[in-house]
């Protein structure tokens, strides 16, 4: 009985065993899409992702600015990501803007949006001085993160949260500027 | 029976209704605040220390004036700055120009405000701020964010401390050249600066 035990567990280990290796060769094999790109910016290019004086937009544009060591960006993150593989299809541009330092721009940042899944275009500020860019964007940011800024065709601010986004009242604002309303 | 279970029903309603109201006003995030404008003299306030001990803006300030900063034990930009606010309180706490920290967080308690400022050696008051009143009236949204006052309360400047998380790439300290000038009886010539920073986790 005792011995019929222990080959039970036994046979039951190398099960495992062998699981688990095929798991890991299956994880190594599988292709791992490319690591995003974090396109640096300065403030010159910087406003020119916004629709700050050209106004008209091809398309409504959701403009996220976060930076990975922002818990409350990180925690907000994967509702966006959601949101831009929920709408991008259906007509809306969505650009994440990074505040880390620019030494990030090569590894913690592009490794936290390869975690997330992100493939919005990224992008990352690289400014000495940080306040023209913050009062290009809105006269009421105080440069607090996060912060999401949701832009019609006209260029118009019609949403804009500081702190973490609301998921659900920001899809209704996508909703609407999207159906043109 | 039915009338039991319309009851019932009406009650779970009204359960959901009300914690929706209350969810939906209790996201206090989107700061709608507006700092007081440059000139305002601000009203003595009453806050406890990280002991729990009321501590009032009048007893802890210089005969000069106050430096209040807005911290944080866990925003990094807040901890980049932790030494550079601990040689702001030393060399102007001797020219009558007192720091005063605010911890408004709700996220961060009085021991673990106290803890990380004897851990990070900052040796100026840090009140908690219950509520973010303090932070509300001022207008408040991020750390580290600082608003100076001179010795009759005027606020005479607001904003960031200088112009780099990273110490090596500050080129413009906009709190110091303010201290400096008020203590010299001169205009201040940049009286708001932005940064970015973390938002303060209101209750």
């Amino acid at each position: 009985m005792r011995y019929r035990v222990v080959a039970l567990l036994l046979t039951l280990l190398l099960i495992g065993m062998s699981v688990a290796a095929t798991a890991q060769r299956r994880g190594r094999t599988a292709p791992s899409p490319p690591p995003p790109v974090v396109k640096q910016v300065d403030i010159v290019a910087f406003k020119r992702l916004l629709p700050l004086d050209s106004g008209k937009l091809s398309k409504p544009l959701l403009v996220n600015f976060w930076a990975t060591w922002c818990d409350p960006c990180r925690e907000e993150f994967p509702d966006l990501v959601q949101i831009d593989k929920d709408y991008r299809g259906k007509g809306l541009d969505f650009i994440a803007v990074s505040l880390d330092d620019v030494s990030d721009a090569k590894t913690t940042v592009p490794n936290f949006l390869s975690e997330m899944k992100a493939s919005m275009p990224a992008y990352l500020l690289n400014v000495s001085d940080p306040e023209p860019a913050i009062l290009s964007v809105d006269k009421s940011w105080s440069g607090a993160l996060p912060a999401t800024f949701l832009y019609d065709t006209n260029g118009a601010v019609v949403f804009k949260h500081f702190g973490r986004v609301p998921a659900a009242e920001l899809r209704t604002a996508i909703d609407k500027v999207i159906a043109g309303k | 029976m039915k009338k039991q279970r319309v009851f019932a029903l009406s009650l779970a309603a009204f359960v959901l209704l009300a914690g929706a109201v209350i969810a939906g006003n209790g996201r206090t995030d989107e700061p709608a605040l507006v700092a007081p404008a440059i000139g305002t003299a601000i009203e003595d306030f009453t806050l406890p220390d990280t002991d729990g001990k009321n501590q009032t803006l009048a007893s802890l300030k210089g005969k000069n004036g106050a430096v209040l900063i807005f911290i944080s034990a866990q925003c990094p930009v807040s901890n980049a700055y932790n030494e550079r606010m601990e040689a702001l309180a030393q060399e102007f706490g001797k020219r009558g120009v007192a720091v005063i920290g605010i911890n408004a967080n709700s996220t961060e308690s009085a021991e673990v405000v106290k803890a990380h400022a004897a851990e990070k050696h900052l040796t100026f008051p840090v009140l908690k701020d219950p509520g973010n009143k303090l932070a509300d009236k001022l207008g408040a949204t991020r750390t580290p964010e600082a608003y100076l006052l001179d010795g009759s309360n005027k606020l005479l400047y607001h904003g960031r401390i200088d112009n780099s998380k990273e110490e090596s790439g500050v080129n413009s300290s906009e709190l110091r050249e303010a201290i400096e000038a008020m203590l010299a009886g001169k205009p201040i010539t940049k009286t708001t600066a932005m940064a970015f920073g973390c938002s303060i986790k209101r209750a």
